[in-house]
């Protein structure tokens, strides 16, 4: 543990500090100074070459719009954040606020400017069977005693009751803030007069945290700034939640190697995950850029496999009008829409409906060769008699996964939590390498990282991509503040 | 083993590491010292470029080492040092060179700004005006000679005409296509002209079509096409008519949208500058006529689509050489690119199988005739090929302490003699005057007689309205959507992106003054300064006149764009989708202006 030392005993021991010299001054100089360097020229019309004139925030007005709700709305949440622990009165108010008074403000708001939309119910019975089937599911799986039991019904709640009220033709801001309004009525409001709710003050933290989130998306909306940027937040967010599920298989890897008796084929398995990391990343970029062409191995596969007829018969009965046009499949007949599938030959790449899906499903099986070597480096710090005390308990093998390997390796998944969340939040490259630096079909895949590219190197405003780069700074802080502050893991 | 002894192991294969560490150490550093001495005692130059396709580096490896012996015979010790870099890449590495104050002495110009071009560049109107000296000492040497054989009596012939020009009249197009305008100089010296055609599969075409000439017209185009569809589904063979990627798309589209709305460019060309800029195109879209559903745009759209259906599934996401591969493989039956790619594609043929292996004819992309039931009403004819000026050229960067060095490697580079020999490697079309072309590249020379121009929503190049216009023409294109889907998705956010980019405009004209101010500073001065050498001060006189040109037309470019606003209100469309563009766009265009 490090020792606190005063400032005289600094001025005494001052040799020692250079050894760590030479790294803070090459932090300074490639990290910070960078840093530095566009919070100055976020705040010029710059264009890489020469500084031209001193703008002030315009560049982040341009990017956020009305910058006085952005700075209210900062304000509030890390006020929120930092007060998220405390059950004073002062804490409590300002969870409220956030979690009961952004809901309903952005639902005033949205209806001022109507944008409700038309209800129609007949689209809401899909979803609703879905969610209802979820909700039972998981009342049969979960234990009565389990404390997370009104954290799943709660999720479950917000998510269905979203789903269906867009389903029904509601605005989708509207929906999910009327999702938000209700359950915080019932969590703040109602829990008094209720039996007991479990983890009733996380909950709450959610909910609050929940309301900022969709007065953030509501300004991104509405607030007058660049709509490309922020459609690519929304991109943004469904990659974060696919890469959320995709290191689920390394996770799973790390753990059927971990379990392997002989130490000998744990040594080669080892090995075998390390030596495909020295092909570079761009190769296995290209070549999946091949698996996507329409006559490529993605297809067959999916045709030899059937899925392609699967995913045509889902297109057909929900009337997507992704793989088969909406005029068109009124005219077909099962067997017909089966015949098409069977020479069917979708560009994955090429279709603005179907390049996100390609995003998320490039990489399978989504072993992660870094991600298998950290966890197993932390599985294998697990001692071999809380396995013996598990098999003595007649634990199987996805118990002991869940109650112990699981929780002994939870810091490393946090870790790499963060990264992958950093990681995509600042993703552009790729989308480079496949698509071009326009952003695909449609701009489908403009992300704020690749906006950032074009607008410094393409369109020469160095400066504007500055503030853009300072957004995605101080979104990725907020995240990362939320991740510190509320995902804990316990030893 | 004793412990002390398998300590002392231990502590041995301890050092192997270390030992290994020093080693590779002490390799890099030897190896810097070593290209530094190699520095200090010759002059070396860097060259940067793009060009990656085949026989083009080889080519310029050739005349380096050539460039070099001279020097040697001359008792200087010169090294010039071809840097390539991958096209994707080049702008960022060009832009952070030449910021960060690192670039090599010669850069191959394009893919960034031209405002570079009068910060990073030595401008060269001066050594171009003047005679390439070694077409005189070359001609100086065959006049020694008492004996010359026909080629060199040929030779002797053509430089007695050459030499005594300046050095920018021994190019075919004079040099024009390096002037840059904006600046009123001259800043790069070319090596290469290029044109685009079709290439197609003689083999293929006799199979299918029982002959082997190329399509005479856009409807034989067309029925070859189909001929060659039904031909592979009829066979079950994955064949394509045309081979094509995202920029053989592009290649279609300019030049049917040229052919078919060249006339609508000379009309919206205000300023009868010869061409329609981004401030005219907007203006015509406040007035209502430059629409998506204006119909001679639509009817270009519809032949880019026509062809577009010939092309392979989701080819707006492949990439050049993937279309490539398909045609050198025999799966295609044509694919549009540049002379630049000729020898590629000849070449890769040559390494099929024998029995892949095929004849390939080149001819030019077909017009749409005046007779066409559908489009002839629109179109004008060919587009001409006299912009095809001067290409793969190079500036000389500021930064070079060799800079006279650079001017007589450019120099070098542009004899007839030399000329011929870089592109006979390369296999691309030479353009100095007496510079002899490979046979089969004659198909490729320009074709100068034509119309101008095409129509393209477009106000700033590299914009927000051309980036819109890319990412909804890409499902168009590949049949995802239909036309009105993209018309209304393109309509409707064209106020908002028209707005930023006439802003970038404005202020662009504005803050491009300074710059011209201090050009015309700096030859005042060597006006007043430059000492008593006539020819010097009467040649910065020019420089000083020609460079007020530039400054009247931007200090002008502001009222213009006022002017033309004002007359674009004053003649307003009154249809319900116009009047709501133009409200959309003031209202965006006064949010814009308020940042």
């Amino acid at each position: 543990m490090a020792k606190d030392i005063s400032l005289k005993q600094v001025v005494t021991y001052w040799p020692l500090y250079l050894f760590v010299l030479p790294s803070a001054l090459l932090v300074a100089t490639f990290s910070y100074f960078p840093a530095g360097s566009a919070l100055y020229h976020s705040m010029f019309r710059w264009n890489g070459n020469t500084i031209n004139i001193y703008i002030g925030a315009s560049n982040f007005q341009k990017a956020l719009g009305e910058p006085l709700y952005w700075v209210a709305t900062l304000i509030i949440t890390m006020v929120m954040i930092f007060q998220s622990q405390r059950k004073t009165r002062f804490a409590t108010g300002i969870k409220i606020l956030c979690g009961l008074g952004f809901p309903l403000l952005n639902m005033i708001v949205i209806m001022r400017i109507n944008l409700l939309g038309t209800l129609t119910m007949g689209n809401a019975l899909l979803p609703a069977l879905i969610w209802v089937g979820i909700w039972l599911l998981l009342a049969w799986i979960i234990d009565q005693d389990n404390e997370l039991r009104t954290v799943f019904r709660y999720t479950v709640f917000l998510f269905g009751f979203s789903h269906i009220g867009t389903s029904m033709g509601l605005y989708s801001n509207f929906a999910w803030s009327l999702s938000f309004l209700l359950a915080g009525f019932a969590l703040w409001m109602l829990s008094s007069g209720v039996r007991k709710i479990h983890k009733l003050d996380g909950l709450r933290i959610f909910q609050a945290l929940g309301g900022v989130g969709v007065m953030v998306w509501s300004l991104a909306l509405h607030a007058g700034g660049e709509v490309a940027l922020w459609s690519g937040f929304s991109v943004i967010s469904v990659l974060v939640v696919a890469n959320l599920v995709k290191m689920l298989p390394s996770i799973a890897t790390a753990v059927v190697i971990n379990r392997l008796k002989s130490e000998s084929a744990n040594y080669w398995y080892r090995v075998m995950f390390v030596i495909p990391m020295i092909i570079p990343g761009i190769v296995i970029l290209l070549i999946w850029k091949f698996f996507f062409e329409s006559a490529g191995l993605f297809n067959l596969v999916l045709r030899e496999t059937g899925i392609m007829h699967l995913i045509y018969l889902f297109d057909f009965w929900t009337e997507n009008g992704v793989f088969i046009a909406t005029g068109q499949a009124a005219t077909l007949s099962i067997p017909a829409v089966l015949e098409l599938a069977s020479t069917a030959a979708p560009s994955w790449l090429g279709s603005p409906d179907l390049v996100l899906s390609a995003f998320i499903l490039w990489g399978f099986p989504w072993v992660g060769v870094v991600g298998v070597l950290i966890y197993l480096a932390g599985l294998q710090s697990i001692d071999q008699s809380i396995y013996e005390a598990a098999d003595l308990d007649g634990v199987g093998a996805f118990g002991k996964f869940l109650n112990i390997e699981l929780p002994l390796i939870l810091t490393q998944v946090r870790i790499n939590l963060v990264l992958m969340i950093i990681g995509t939040l600042q993703m552009y490259g790729m989308i480079v390498i496949l698509l071009g630096d326009s952003g695909g079909p449609n701009g489908k895949m403009m992300v704020p990282g690749l906006l950032m590219y074009r607008s410094a190197f393409v369109e020469g405003y160095a400066g504007y991509a500055c503030a853009i780069g300072l957004v995605i700074f101080f979104l990725i802080l907020v995240l990362a503040e939320i991740n510190n502050r509320f995902v804990r893991v316990e030893k | 083993m004793s412990k002390s002894k398998k300590e002392g192991g231990g502590k041995w294969i301890n050092m192997i590491g270390l030992a290994v560490l020093v080693v590779c150490y002490a390799g890099a550093i030897w190896n810097v010292v070593k290209a530094k001495r190699q520095e200090s005692r010759a002059d070396v130059i860097r060259v940067v470029h793009w060009q990656l396709e085949l026989g083009v580096r080889d080519g310029l490896a050739s005349l380096i080492e050539d460039f070099e012996a001279l020097k040697a015979e001359q008792g200087q010790s010169v090294e010039v040092v071809q840097i390539p870099i991958p096209e994707g890449a080049y702008n960022q590495y060009v832009t952070t060179q030449l910021i960060g104050g690192t670039a090599p002495d010669m850069i191959q110009i394009g893919k960034f700004p031209v405002e570079y071009l009068g910060r990073y560049f030595y401008p060269l109107s001066n050594k171009l005006q003047k005679p390439n000296p070694f077409l005189g000492e070359r001609l100086a040497e065959l006049n020694q000679k008492s004996e010359r054989s026909e080629v060199e009596e040929t030779q002797r012939t053509l430089l007695e005409t050459l030499a005594p020009k300046a050095w920018m009249d021994t190019f075919n197009d004079g040099l024009r296509g390096q002037f840059v305008p904006e600046f009123q100089e001259y800043f790069g010296v070319g090596f290469s002209t290029f044109t685009v055609r079709m290439y197609y599969n003689k083999n293929l075409f006799l199979k299918v079509l029982g002959h082997d000439r190329p399509p005479a017209s856009f409807e034989e185009l067309i029925s070859f096409s189909e001929a060659i569809k039904e031909y592979g589904e009829e066979h079950s063979i994955s064949l394509l008519p045309i081979a094509s990627s995202k920029y053989q798309a592009e290649v279609f589209r300019n030049r049917y949208l040229g052919e078919i709305t060249s006339d609508l460019d000379r009309l919206w060309d205000l300023d009868h500058s010869g061409e329609m800029d981004g401030v005219e195109s907007l203006m015509a879209m406040l007035r209502g006529e430059h629409t998506p559903w204006n119909p001679q745009y639509r009817a270009a759209m519809d032949v880019v689509q026509s062809l577009a259906s010939f092309f392979p599934r989701g080819f707006m996401s492949m990439g050049r050489e993937d279309s490539g591969f398909a045609f050198v493989q025999g799966k295609a039956g044509m694919i549009t690119s540049g002379s630049w790619d000729a020898l590629s594609y000849l070449k890769k043929i040559q390494d099929q199988p024998v029995e892949n292996r095929f004849e390939v004819g080149i001819f030019d992309l077909p017009s749409i005739s005046l007779t066409h039931p559908e489009y002839g009403i629109y179109a004008d004819g060919r587009l001409s090929e006299a912009s095809a000026g001067t290409g793969f050229a190079f500036g000389i960067t500021r930064f070079t302490s060799n800079f006279d060095l650079c001017v007589e490697f450019l120099q070098y580079a542009t004899t007839p003699e030399m000329n011929t020999h870089v592109n006979e490697i390369a296999g691309w079309i030479p353009v100095i005057t007496g510079a002899i072309p490979k046979e089969w590249l004659k198909n490729f020379q320009p074709n100068i007689v034509g119309y101008v121009g095409n129509i393209r929503f477009e106000v700033l190049g590299g914009g927000k309205v051309k980036l819109r216009e890319d990412q909804v023409f890409w499902p168009l294109i590949s049949g995802d959507t239909d036309y009105e889907t993209y018309a209304s998705e393109l309509w409707s956010s064209l106020p908002a992106e028209a707005a930023t980019d006439f802003k970038r405009l404005y202020e662009g004209s504005r803050e491009s003054i300074p710059n011209r101010q201090a050009r015309k500073s700096a030859y005042l001065a060597n006006v007043v300064f430059g000492g008593q050498d006539p020819q010097n001060r009467a040649v910065n006189e020019i420089q000083l006149q020609r460079s007020l040109q530039p400054l009247l037309l931007f200090k002008t470019t502001q009222k213009k764009m006022d002017r033309m606003l004002e007359l674009t209100l004053e003649d307003a469309p009154e249809d319900e989708r116009s009047v709501e563009f133009n409200q959309e766009f003031f209202k965006a265009l006064e949010r814009e202006m308020s940042q």
